[in-house]
């Protein structure tokens, strides 16, 4: 069982900081050294997954195949809202922000 | 009455070790070390050094030749949390990190290049000529 993965090539698991704030998570993964366009994180059966591949730049500047991939994969709680999820990436840190369901939320009850 | 609700059941769970036998996959796989990752390379008229220093910025880096020895040294900064905010989980070390690297060769040191981009901190240093390899040809 290959599991989509190349041969040859390393997988590694990258290292992730998650802070929970009143109105959501926030993941951050250390992908260094990733083109945007190779990053790819998915929500299926109510798990996170995010991939990337690495290439390494030869002499002439041209890519090569990859040479690692990263994985991680997280379960997601019933409070995620997975339609508002929004990713970036900056300086080899992908960063994804998770929000709060509404009726997860806080709620100040004011008293009369 | 009033019954003590437990908050939202984590939402990270220890899934790595859950997913384990779904994904043999992660059975192989290799965390990242804590040092980062660093790559020498001899590519015949440079040498190619490579460092991982991923949330790190430019300013936040500094690189140095001295004797033969190449050192860079990066910090990284720890991220403040607001009020209301706190850590799930927190595997990203931050702090300073310092690394030297004693050279293979003699390099010209004014034509070191370096550049820094999605994390990756590349310097090019370019061999000095007399050890670079020379063909000798065969009378």
């Amino acid at each position: 069982m290959t599991n989509g993965v190349v041969k040859g090539v390393h997988t590694l698991v990258p290292a992730v900081d998650i802070v929970e704030t009143k109105n959501s998570y926030i993941v951050k993964l250390d992908i260094p050294g990733a083109a945007k366009d190779k990053i790819k994180a998915q929500i299926e059966d109510n798990s996170l997954r995010v991939s990337a591949s690495i290439a390494e730049y030869g002499e002439s500047g041209k890519e090569s195949e990859p040479v690692k991939e990263y994985r991680r994969e997280f379960a997601l709680a019933n409070d995620v809202d997975v339609n508002t999820i929004d990713a970036q990436y900056d300086l080899g840190v992908l960063t994804i922000t998770l929000n709060k369901k509404v009726q997860f939320l806080p709620k100040e009850i004011t008293i009369n | 009455m009033l019954v003590r609700y437990k908050t939202f059941p984590s939402l990270f769970n220890e899934i790595d070790e859950l997913f384990a036998p779904t994904y043999p996959l992660f059975n192989r796989v290799r965390f990242v070390e804590p040092t980062r990752g660093v790559q020498v390379k001899d590519s015949g008229d440079a040498v190619n050094v490579v460092v991982e220093l991923p949330g790190v910025t430019k300013e936040d880096v500094k690189v140095t030749l001295h004797d033969g020895v190449l050192s860079v040294v990066a910090e990284r900064k720890q991220p403040e949390l607001k009020e209301n905010e706190q850590w799930v989980r927190n595997e990203i070390s931050y702090g300073k990190f310092e690394r030297s690297i004693n050279l293979p060769y003699p390099v010209v040191a004014e034509k070191i290049a370096a550049s820094h981009e999605n994390g990756m901190l590349r310097i090019t240093l370019p061999k000095a000529e007399e050890a670079k390899p020379k063909q000798i040809s065969i009378r």
